[in-house]
């Protein structure tokens, strides 16, 4: 390092304070970002410690035609940022693809250090005739979309998406319902056979209406039901039709009926 | 009658040579060429090893960090000089330019291999602070130039303090 020596005045011209002060603004900028990401980054990598916990899942049925899938996602924030506009969204369809019902939660904020407990209940419509009918009757897997949406370290959204293949148990699995030969007496034997593969005991009652091609109710039978998961009811029962009614070409109208609700099970058709 | 003002003290300072400016500027390269270079291109052969897509291409990020050192070093060089802050200024849009590049570039989405997950990460916000950074830049050197045109050397003494 060589070169002549010259002499200056301490004290600094403005221009080169102000080009200075730019400069160090600059680089306190820069800095400050990469000790922000850094921590971002540490803060959210402390989420692997608490991952979230799905709760286990209650099936029941609702008083307007709905089966209700109920559970609960628990989530915990052990960083030190909040974890903002946390959205968590689900479609789910059958294994032929038919969608069937939706839900989400959302936007919510969890405060840093906090933990807390979020409602997952999926409503779906299993009338006999519609897309959910197949729930009713027919144990299959469930195409579940998942997708989630958050923002980290304030400006730092992110956001997960997946697909899974759920097993369902049907609480009527296999269901068979049948109508016997017209017996002498006037009656017919109505057979009803099933296995509850659903996780909820089956209490109520099961009537079953044999139904002339015109409408009219012929006659009916019914049963009353304590099925517990993975056990098989199959029974039959006497029914005394009205008289002139004939039940040929007509329908077996089968529901599950209890104090809250009435399930409409998929009727079979009479030879 | 009252007595003269005081002159105000001076100092001595020296510019360094040529010689030894290139001799720093060419050791300033090997950190320079690690950060702006390596590394980034490391992150990214990284991904594309683990069948992850790029949010930036691997050639871009690595003509925009040559392009960067470059004119880092030119301008280091140039500094006593009435360039350094023309210098300054292309550097700095340069970097703008690569910054607003990495902008619109910066929502990355990708499939975990092996999985049905998706990931999807947005870093628009830290982009679009780290603008501050070149925009402040820029200004420096707009004011340096500005400086170097009214007073040649003046800032010499407090850039090559003794």
């Amino acid at each position: 390092m060589s070169g002549p020596v010259y002499t200056y005045p301490r004290r600094l011209p403005p221009l080169y304070r102000l080009a200075r002060a730019l400069r160090a603004a600059s680089l306190l900028v820069l800095v400050l970002l990469i000790l922000f990401t850094a921590s971002v980054v540490f803060s959210t990598s402390q989420l692997s410690q608490t991952p979230p916990r799905v709760g286990s899942f209650s099936v029941g049925f609702g008083s307007n035609g709905t089966m209700i899938l109920a559970g609960s996602l628990t989530l915990s924030n052990p960083g030190f940022y909040p974890i903002q506009a946390l959205f968590l969204g689900a479609r789910v369809a059958n294994e032929s693809g038919v969608f069937l019902g939706s839900f989400g939660f959302g936007p919510s904020t969890l405060a840093s250090g906090a933990s807390d407990e979020f409602p997952l209940e999926l409503y779906l419509p299993v009338s006999a005739t519609g897309p959910g009918a197949s729930l009713l009757v027919h144990s299959q897997y469930l195409r579940i979309a998942l997708w989630g949406n958050a923002t980290f370290g304030f400006i730092f959204p992110a956001g997960v998406s997946l697909l899974d293949n759920r097993s369902w148990g049907a609480p009527f699995s296999n269901l068979a319902v049948g109508v016997g030969n017209l017996s002498l007496n006037g009656t017919v034997p109505v057979s009803v056979s099933f296995e509850n593969q659903a996780s909820l005991t089956e209490a109520g009652t099961l009537r079953a209406a044999v139904v002339a091609t015109d409408g009219i109710t012929c006659g009916s039978a019914s049963w009353t039901l304590n099925v517990g998961q993975y056990q098989q009811f199959s029974q039959t029962q006497p029914v005394a039709l009205s008289p002139g009614c004939s039940p040929a070409g007509g329908a077996l109208a089968v529901e599950f009926v209890t104090p809250g609700y009435t399930v409409p099970l998929p009727p079979e058709a009479i030879p | 009658m009252s007595p003269p003002s005081p002159t105000p003290p001076t100092l001595g300072y020296r510019v360094p040579s040529l010689g030894w400016r290139i001799t720093v500027a060419s050791l300033r390269l090997i950190p320079l060429v690690l950060l702006f270079v390596g590394l980034p291109a490391a992150a990214l052969s990284f991904l594309q090893s683990h069948s992850l897509p790029l949010p930036l291409s691997i050639v871009a990020v690595t003509i925009a960090g040559a392009v960067i050192l470059a004119l880092s070093t030119a301008r280091y060089i140039a500094k006593p000089t009435r360039i350094y802050g023309p210098l300054s200024i292309a550097m700095s849009a340069f970097v703008l330019v690569y910054v607003f590049y990495i902008l619109g570039r910066s929502t990355y989405a990708f499939l975990v291999p092996g999985s049905d997950v998706t990931l999807h990460l947005t870093y628009t916000g830290l982009i679009e602070l780290l603008l501050l950074v070149p925009a402040l830049s820029l200004a420096a050197g707009v004011v340096t130039t500005v400086e170097d045109a009214r007073k040649a050397r003046e800032r010499l003494p407090y850039d090559y303090p003794p």
